[in-house]
């Protein structure tokens, strides 16, 4: 009877686990009846007519902590769904391995293309590999490897340019309200990801040319609480004295804003006390914070833009073959400056995003 | 006659197997990626660095230990014997870099085993502060950047195949096997769930117990330094938070396959049934493209059954061992109740 | 006479020795405050409190499933769950006042806590593998509720964090008026006793007539009610409800609740003073590694020594006990 009940009860489990993923199976062949009359309309256009299968591509996203991540996923699976893909998509919660294998059932799902936000961009090199050796075509989206060799394309925001203009802001900030000393406190992403590292030493480099004092730098690791906890620390180390602050992502925006608040310190442009902050990114709610005075710039990076290019690029290498060598292989985006006379541009991906 | 009783008692003893083998059937039948090569080979080498080290927790657990810093101790020695391999730059420098992988796992584990073993600090949190120690140490070395520029031979040794298959595969098969062999057929086995069920008992009986459960640390360090090398030809860099969320899988799979967390029972066969049930949900879930939140409660629902069923199992048996009237009877029946 | 008493405990080696990480650490704090007098100074001593409220709140009820000799691996993803289910909560009704809310999300939390109990007491394994069960499945579930992975607070939750009495933030005194009210429960009524009972023996505790099971459902429940508000706050603090909210969050609490003296073999310790003790060292820990500009990576490295040292400490303690 006992040994029984443990088969009666291990199948149970079995069948359970078998219906609940059958629920997610038939929505293969329902949308491909679906897309079957679309592709015959468009047939002169696409050579593969004869199934109506659709071209999967996988969407990695190594990591998921800021409204950056979601917007360049649904940049992404949006336009893959709207140029009549399929997509498949995996989170790795900043795991390396679990990506790795995640990007390997991509493959063997049938996947055409991988594209792909890495959690570790020395790591990726091997699943780039992976995928070349498959014949299926590797992007990269926003984070790039230094080695390219198996990487098809690698789409990327110039962080330069990023670092650039957000230094320029805080200079022409500090003209306008009339402090003569700047100092700053720098907020630093994570130290493996290959853009917080370039945030950062961009940054420093423009400070160290152009009198901003760096007073304080703070490790986020790209988590809001980390980023409070360890904020709070710097206040303290810096006795309060500080007039500016750079984010390596507009994410900071808001855990700032509840220190200051807290502190009672959260004032608009023109009031005692008003810190310059500057950030990148773009991203709903920072627009917000600058339209409303309390923070200065945010170096717009279009996201869904990235997503919707590489969803294309893929597209594009899948049906036609295209190939990228060299120089031409990464292809930068550069970031336009918002500060409040231009932060309720229609055109800014923030303003259009629903977070 | 005898091949039909051998099977419903091969049945009887790892019943995990049924659920296995069925979910494999099931998988093959509504998704069509499932049983390819591709795919087979794919899980079979995600299978192998699990498998090794479920084995190695199998013995821990069935000793009446606890290791949570199987993770992270991974990452912590795939960096230091990657940046030694680096550092040394010579012909050598595979070889001896397994060597160092596998004697800075059995190292950091045999912390672990003193301590936990001789010492008797209470081995959940002495493995917590490990697993703390481990992760930090890792991420210093490497001021949390993956170690590059390995050597080709050693990323080279995961892609080795034989007939096709690739290598990792059958070294996770040994493992099960020579493990297995151990625990059901040396004095060293029985001597480990003697311990694992009662170490006062076993002590009174001249078993020296610590040694026992040190050795099986021991193994357990042997298992993630064989694992880390699989891992790091997976990644081709070792990467310090590379193994860091392994040990939820590692465990829940050991559990599925009946190993108690009380200690003193366990098999390595249902381990291995276990790695192969918890891995191939991973894979299948994600072909059936279930998305991450779901494959997550998914695998949550299925370790609290497992444990349901395990539980349930032994109250059962419990309940039978008071009816047995004869003597005989008991001890039959404590034999079967020990795998 | 309390005198001599308090003279030939502190003669004793042994008080010393016993206590050797605490002295330590208040040595260490005494030469930060020589160093730099603002250490010690009102504005940081306030935020050594602010800081370590969410641990201090999870905490309660950590200590409370340790005493029976448990744990609750869940309470980061309870945190995050209740976090993103009061961010759901105020975009489907935006007029609900904050309190409405916050009891809510403390209910949901009670319900997690509840299954969690229920499973621990039925399946009578040792706690570590239901809750990290649960602990894996919730934070899946949470993201399912969210449907991002990041979502942004409404400007009136800043409500939460803002009241204040002399600049020391409200929730800090209720934090600590629940450490108290725990403690009092503990000490003075039955279900306290019983507690503790439950985790010196529980063969015995089930044989004296206490129902065991019933203790098991109360400690994760209140588990999952403290989990809540710990989330809530976090979510209060960063203004934010991001899918790594309480991530690893479960090993600082169980390791403040051992530095503070709870004994992870059940029926021994306190909240007040123990688990505030524990948390405010972690928190004072975290505070001089930043102040000495170590490397960012150390402080696990820190906190797993020390934490070990107490460790060892009190495992030669229960060894001669024993003998």
């Amino acid at each position: 009877m006992k040994k029984a009940t443990k088969v009666a009860v291990s199948m149970l489990c079995v069948l359970a686990i078998v219906l609940l993923a059958a629920c997610g199976a038939p929505a293969a062949p329902a949308s491909s009846s679906a897309a079957a009359p679309a592709s015959s309309a468009a047939a002169p256009a696409s050579s593969a007519a004869a199934p109506a299968e659709k071209i999967k591509i996988g969407v990695s996203m190594g990591a998921s902590q800021s409204t950056f991540c979601q917007g360049l996923q649904d940049g992404a699976t949006k336009k893959i769904e709207a140029l009549g893909g399929e997509y498949v998509l995996s989170l790795a919660d900043n795991d390396p391995t679990r990506q790795a294998s995640q990007i390997e059932d991509m493959v063997s799902k049938g996947c055409k293309a991988v594209i792909c936000f890495a959690a570790d961009t020395d790591a990726i090199t091997a699943s780039a590999k992976y995928c070349k050796d498959k014949g299926v075509a590797f992007i990269e989206a926003s984070r790039i490897s230094p080695d390219m060799t198996n990487i098809d394309l690698a789409l990327g925001f110039d962080n330069k340019q990023q670092a650039t203009i957000c230094g320029e802001a805080i200079v022409a900030g500090a003209k306008e309200v009339g402090y003569s000393e700047i100092k700053c406190i720098e907020f630093v992403g994570s130290l493996t990801d290959q853009n917080a590292i370039e945030r950062q030493k961009y940054f420093e480099e423009f400070a160290a040319a152009n009198n901003i004092k760096i007073v304080a730098t703070v490790l986020t690791e790209w988590d809001a609480e980390k980023a409070v906890a360890r904020y709070k620390d710097a206040i303290t180390a810096v006795n309060d004295d500080y007039n500016a602050m750079y984010c390596a992502s507009d994410f900071l925006f808001t855990p700032i804003m509840s220190v200051l608040t807290e502190k009672g310190q959260w004032v608009k442009k023109g009031e005692q006390g008003w810190k310059i902050i500057v950030g990148i990114d773009g991203a709903p709610d920072a627009l917000q914070k600058i339209r409303d005075g309390y923070c200065y710039m945010d170096a717009n990076t279009d996201v869904m833009q990235l997503g919707n290019a590489a969803a294309e690029k893929a597209f594009d290498i899948i049906t036609n073959g295209t190939k990228y060598e060299g120089d031409k292989k990464t292809v930068m985006i550069d970031a336009q400056s918002i500060t409040a006379a231009n932060a309720s541009d229609p055109s800014i991906w923030g303003n259009n995003y629903k977070a | 006659m005898k091949a039909i009783t051998s099977v419903s008692a091969w049945i009887r003893r790892y019943p995990i197997s049924i659920v296995a083998i069925a979910a494999v059937i099931a998988a093959s039948i509504f998704e069509p990626t499932f049983f390819t090569p591709l795919n087979l080979t794919a899980l079979g080498v995600q299978l192998s660095y699990i498998g090794i080290c479920t084995t190695g927790l199998a013995f821990i657990l069935i000793g009446g230990g606890m290791d949570l810093s199987l993770g992270t101790a991974i990452s912590a020695i795939s960096v230091i014997s990657g940046m030694q391999m680096v550092a040394m730059k010579s012909d050598l420098s595979t070889p001896i870099g397994v060597i160092t992988i596998l004697a800075a796992g059995v190292l950091l584990s045999a912390v672990n085993g003193y301590f936990v073993a001789y010492v008797k600090v209470n081995a959940f949190m002495m493995t917590l502060i490990t697993q703390f120690l481990f992760k930090g140490l890792a991420l210093i070395l490497t001021n949390s950047n993956s170690v590059t520029g390995l050597p080709e031979s050693f990323i080279g040794l995961y892609h080795i195949t034989v007939l096709g298959v690739p290598l990792s595969i059958f070294i996770m098969l040994a493992f099960f096997i020579v493990g297995q062999l151990i625990l059901s057929k040396t004095s060293y086995g029985r001597k480990l769930f003697a311990v694992g069920s009662n170490e006062k008992a076993a002590r009174l009986v001249g078993i020296s117990t610590n040694a026992v459960l040190f050795k099986a640390f021991l193994f357990g360090g042997l298992c993630n330094g064989v694992a880390a090398i699989i891992l790091i030809g997976k990644l081709s860099v070792a990467n310090p938070i590379m193994g860091n969320d392994l040990f939820l899988d590692i465990i829940s799979a050991a559990v599925i396959g009946g190993c108690s967390l009380f200690g003193g029972k366990g098999s390595v066969i249902g381990a291995a049934f276990g790695v192969l049930l918890f891995g191939l949900i991973t894979n299948a879930l994600d072909l059936f493209g279930v998305s991450y939140q779901d494959q997550r409660w998914i695998k949550g629902l299925i370790i609290l059954i497992a444990i349901a069923i395990d539980t349930i199992s032994g109250m059962l048996s419990a309940r039978k061992m008071l009816k047995f009237s004869s003597t005989e009877d008991k001890k039959a029946h404590a034999e079967t109740a020990k795998m | 006479m309390t005198g001599t008493k308090l003279q030939t405990t502190l003669k004793s080696k042994g008080f010393w020795l016993g206590n050797i990480v605490y002295i330590v650490i208040v040595l260490t704090f005494i030469v930060f405050a020589i160093i730099n007098p603002k250490f010690v100074s009102g504005d940081n001593i306030i935020g050594f409190f602010t800081q370590s409220c969410t641990t201090i709140l999870v905490g309660i009820g950590m200590a409370m499933c340790l005493l029976t000799r448990g744990v609750d691996l869940s309470v980061g993803s309870i945190m995050y769950v209740s976090a993103v289910s009061v961010w759901l909560i105020m975009r489907a009704a935006p007029d609900l006042p904050i309190g409405a809310v916050v009891l809510i999300g403390m209910l949901i939390g009670l319900m997690i806590g509840l299954f969690n109990g229920f499973v621990v007491a039925v399946l009578k394994v040792y706690a570590l593998l239901p809750t990290m069960a649960t602990m894996y499945a919730l934070r899946g579930i949470g993201l399912s509720i969210a449907g991002q992975t990041v979502c942004q607070m409404p400007d009136k939750w800043l409500g939460l964090i803002s009241p204040n009495v002399a600049k020391i933030p409200a929730y800090v005194f209720i934090t600590f008026a629940l450490v108290i009210i725990a403690q009092i429960f503990l000490n003075r009524t039955r279900l306290g006793r019983h507690i503790f009972a439950t985790g010196d023996n529980e063969k015995m505790a089930g044989e004296k007539n206490i129902s065991v099971f019933r203790i098991k459902l109360f400690v994760y429940a209140v588990s999952g009610v403290m989990a809540a508000l710990a989330g809530i706050l976090s979510s209060g603090l960063s203004m934010s409800a991001s899918f790594n909210l309480g991530v690893g969050f479960e090993f600082k609490v169980v390791t403040a609740a051992v530095l503070g003296g709870v004994s992870l073999n059940g029926g021994r310790g306190t909240i007040l003073p123990g688990v505030i003790v524990g948390a405010l060292i972690l928190t004072f820990i975290s505070n001089a590694l930043v102040l000495m500009k170590a490397n960012t990576y150390s402080y696990d490295i820190v906190y797993a020594l020390v934490i070990f040292i107490v460790v060892l400490l009190d495992t030669f303690k229960i060894r001669s006990e024993e003998k």
